[in-house]
């Protein structure tokens, strides 16, 4: 090519590329604009919806609670501010109009927030959970377009441990001791609090009374021990000769911790812990966890054939509200679910306990909110975290949208008001000294959960020696962790 | 060249003299046409495509979160990962679908495809229904096959029962897994090669079919000597594209089997979304990438290149 036509070439095309990166340039601006705009509009549209929602709430609220409230972030500058929170489905913008009770706690948090913060716009936005949550949140933390508060339930330590999160601790002081300290230990990272839980979830013991009457038993006198939930599962079965079974166990599907969440209850009820070194390690062949195993492999005899390794986990629990078996671990968010689902006689107690073990359960459906690092406002997005913790957003939540409040003096007042099921739950929430969530492991989680789901499925399907799964499932996870 | 060369300036003459500018203009008005038209779309693979392919090389030489830390230099540690298990199983996966998929898929739509080109009544339906799993979403159709294989309830296991067999758990059968997201990928993938073997088979002139007949080439002989070779050209295509889809499964995986049991659906695609979004591995997902491409290339060419031969 001749001289002059090289440079004839190269002069069109830095011309059409400073074209368009001038255009490229301009975005930022309309960009700026366009989130502003539905800033703006959501705060407008909703207005009328707090004046019902919050009103039950303010009558029991406690007066102190604004003091603490006002915002210096918020009303020490006169710019209009955007405080943008990823939030879980109950407070993300609701498109399905039916849904009216989310509504209320939606616009309560949002629209009492911005009274008290003059200036302060909030948008609430749904990125989804977990996997999906994941993957938008490390999209949005590439292209820098990562909000102020994010929601979670169980990758906190991880984020901390990157500097990516800002410590809670020092907006902590007055509110401390109100806070169930289970609920927001998977956001505990060396010492310090990264995250707080706004709506939360325990694990308790369900019976279906219909099933177990069916079989000749007595509901009134659910099993305490793991002997005797397994004598009565292997009745149930037996008497039900094919129609219906003793017991739902959820199990290994890839790297999913449904079935593991339940396995921690045991496991955590016989002290014996997946992890070590402050659980940044997998001990997978913890010598405790041999019997609870061993337990879990001739619960699996009085399950429903093939409904284990089912991949739907709604399935797999329903079928004890469609009377096809009579016991299961259940999330606290069952006592509704079991109502709308048809199981009228449904009853909760505390999960049986092995010999020598202890009454202990595991956090779960816990959403818990944190400040990220490169928010713009930082003070601000951890206010609205606290803010979360007050009573008036807190007793909101169980009438709402039926989850558990995440605070003990929530709790306590919402003891009295609920029924024997909820109390249950409650009750664990409020009374037990061991609330343990699951470990959060530092270095390919995919590879090392996989490593467990891999040995439940052996478990459950070969007689290969328990000790032995153990051990191949500690090489195969810490092979993944190095 | 005299007619080229310039002529004696007059007064009137000054003004139609062309410019340099002009001059230049003209000279290269066909690269300014080329330039014009192609810039856009330069500009547009530069940014979608070598640019991220680039970075892509280049971050899958590092360690790097992908969250706030920024990339450490590592040499070939992601590479040397592919090594070590579970990553061999999951390429052994990933060769052993693109593969199956490819040959069943391509034997298997080349066969529908002759079929639906004889005239029958009801052709254009038959045609639609191979070709609506293609245009169907994914995630519904995961959804299917999920209902049919459940360990639990699911159609084929109720089918089971009412006939007193005990029930299959596909879910803790390496073997099954792999045959469903199999059956999936060439049920989903086949509608496309069909339309392209029958848009082939219609551009086949019917005089050459004839003229077989008339020399007393029967149905499998005509295929093997007039329909194939005719094709030949639309089998490299399909052949090429094909194993790029086929290498690249990845719904099935994420959908239904979410790589187990054991890994043994486990696919690189699969493993490298997790690497990236599960386990914060930039630079190992990036490597997968890279190994994938390479793999791609590697594979397109050998097959354009034996197709060539054959040709030659």
């Amino acid at each position: 090519m001749s001289t002059p036509r090289r440079w004839f070439n190269l002069i069109t095309v830095s011309a059409m590329l400073s074209l368009l990166l001038a255009a490229c340039g301009a975005a930022p601006s309309t960009a700026v604009n366009s989130t502003a705009a539905p800033a703006g509009a959501a705060t407008t549209a909703p207005a009328d919806a707090p004046t019902t929602a919050p009103a039950g709430a303010a009558t029991t609220a406690p007066a102190d609670a604004p003091t603490t409230a006002p915002a210096d972030a918020g009303s020490s500058t006169d710019e209009p501010i955007t405080l943008t929170v990823w939030a879980e489905g109950s407070l993300a913008p609701v498109t399905d109009g039916t849904t009216n009770d989310l509504l209320k706690l939606r616009e309560y948090a949002k629209d009492e927030f911005e009274k008290q913060h003059p200036g302060v716009t909030v948008v609430l936005e749904d990125h989804g959970w977990d996997e999906v949550l994941r993957q938008n949140l490390t999209n949005a933390l590439l292209s820098s377009t990562a909000p102020d508060v994010i929601v979670g339930e169980n990758f906190f330590q991880a984020y901390a441990a990157l500097d990516a999160l800002v410590p809670l601790d020092q907006h902590l002081n007055d509110i401390k001791d109100n806070l169930i300290p289970g609920t927001y230990q998977a956001a505990v990272y060396n010492g310090k609090i990264y995250g707080l839980s706004a709506m939360t979830g325990v694990f308790g013991f369900e019976r279906n009374c219909k099933v177990i009457t069916d079989a000749g038993l007595d509901c009134d006198k659910p099993p305490v021990t793991w002997d005797d939930l397994l004598q009565l599962s292997k009745t149930i079965t037996t008497q039900g000769a094919g129609n219906y079974y003793g017991y739902t166990l959820q199990g290994p599907v890839g790297f999913s911790v449904g079935g593991i969440f339940r396995v921690a209850v045991y496991l955590a009820q016989a002290d014996a812990p997946m992890c070590k070194n402050s659980c940044t390690e997998p001990f997978f062949d913890n010598p405790k966890a041999v019997p609870v195993l061993q337990f879990l492999r001739e619960l699996n005899q009085s399950t429903p054939p093939g409904l284990t390794f089912n991949a739907d986990e709604g399935q797999v629990y329903t079928q004890l509200f469609q009377n096809k078996s009579a016991f299961q671990i259940a999330g606290s968010w069952h006592t509704k679910w079991a109502k709308d689902s048809g199981c009228p006689d449904c009853r909760y107690s505390t999960v049986p306990i092995p010999k020598g073990g202890k009454d202990a359960s595991v956090i779960v459906g816990n959403v818990i909110y944190a400040v990220l690092s490169a928010s713009k406002h930082p003070d601000l997005a951890a206010e609205w975290i606290t803010f979360l913790q007050r009573d008036e957003f807190q007793d909101l939540v169980f009438p709402t949208i039926g989850r558990l409040p995440a605070t003990r003096s929530a709790l306590t007042k919402l003891r009295p008001a609920v029924g024997d099921a909820d109390r249950a739950f409650i009750d664990v929430l409020l009374n037990s000294k061991d609330l343990q969530v699951l470990p959060q492991w530092p270095k390919n989680p995919q590879l090392v959960w996989t490593a467990y789901n891999d040995m439940l499925t052996k478990l459950f399907t070969t007689d290969t020696q328990v000790e032995q799964l153990m051990a191949e499932a500690q090489k195969a996870a810490v092979a993944a962790t190095q | 060249m005299k007619t080229r060369s310039a002529p004696p300036i007059t007064p009137s003459a000054q003004f139609s003299t062309p410019t340099r500018w002009a001059r230049t203009r003209y000279r290269h008005r066909h690269a300014i046409e080329a330039w014009t038209i192609l810039t856009p779309i330069l500009i547009y693979y530069t940014i979608f495509a070598v640019i991220p392919v680039l970075a892509n090389i280049a971050i899958s030489f590092t360690r790097w979160n992908g969250i706030n830390v920024a990339p450490v230099w590592a040499g070939l540690e992601n590479y040397t990962r592919y090594l070590k298990p579970p990553y061999p199983l999951i390429m052994f996966n990933t060769a052993l679908f693109a593969v199956v998929v490819l040959l069943i898929q391509t034997v298997v739509a080349f066969f529908i495809a002759l079929l639906l080109n004889e005239k029958l009544a009801g052709r254009g339906a038959y045609r639609a229904l191979w070709y609506i799993p293609t245009l169907t979403s994914a995630a519904i159709m995961a959804q299917l096959v999920t209902v049919f294989i459940a360990p639990y309830g699911g159609v084929i296991n109720n089918i089971l029962q009412s006939l007193d067999r005990p029930p299959v758990v596909f879910t803790i059968s390496g073997a099954w897994m792999r045959t469903v997201i199999i059956v999936f990928s060439i049920w989903r993938g086949v509608g496309g090669p069909v339309v392209l073997f029958l848009a082939a088979l219609q551009s086949i002139n019917p005089e050459v079919q004839e003229a077989a007949m008339v020399d007393g080439a029967a149905g499998w002989a005509r295929i093997r000597s007039i329909t194939l070779p005719l094709l030949r050209p639309m089998m490299v295509f399909v052949l090429v594209t094909g194993i790029i889809g086929a290498f690249q499964i990845f719904e099935p995986v994420q959908l239904i089997s979410k790589g187990g049991p054991f890994n043994q659906t486990n696919v690189m695609l699969t493993q490298i979304y997790n690497d990236a979004f599960v386990n914060s591995n930039f630079g190992v997902a990036t490597a997968g990438a890279t190994i994938m491409g390479l793999i791609l290339l590697a594979s397109s060419y050998t097959v354009l290149r034996s197709m060539r031969e054959e040709e030659g």
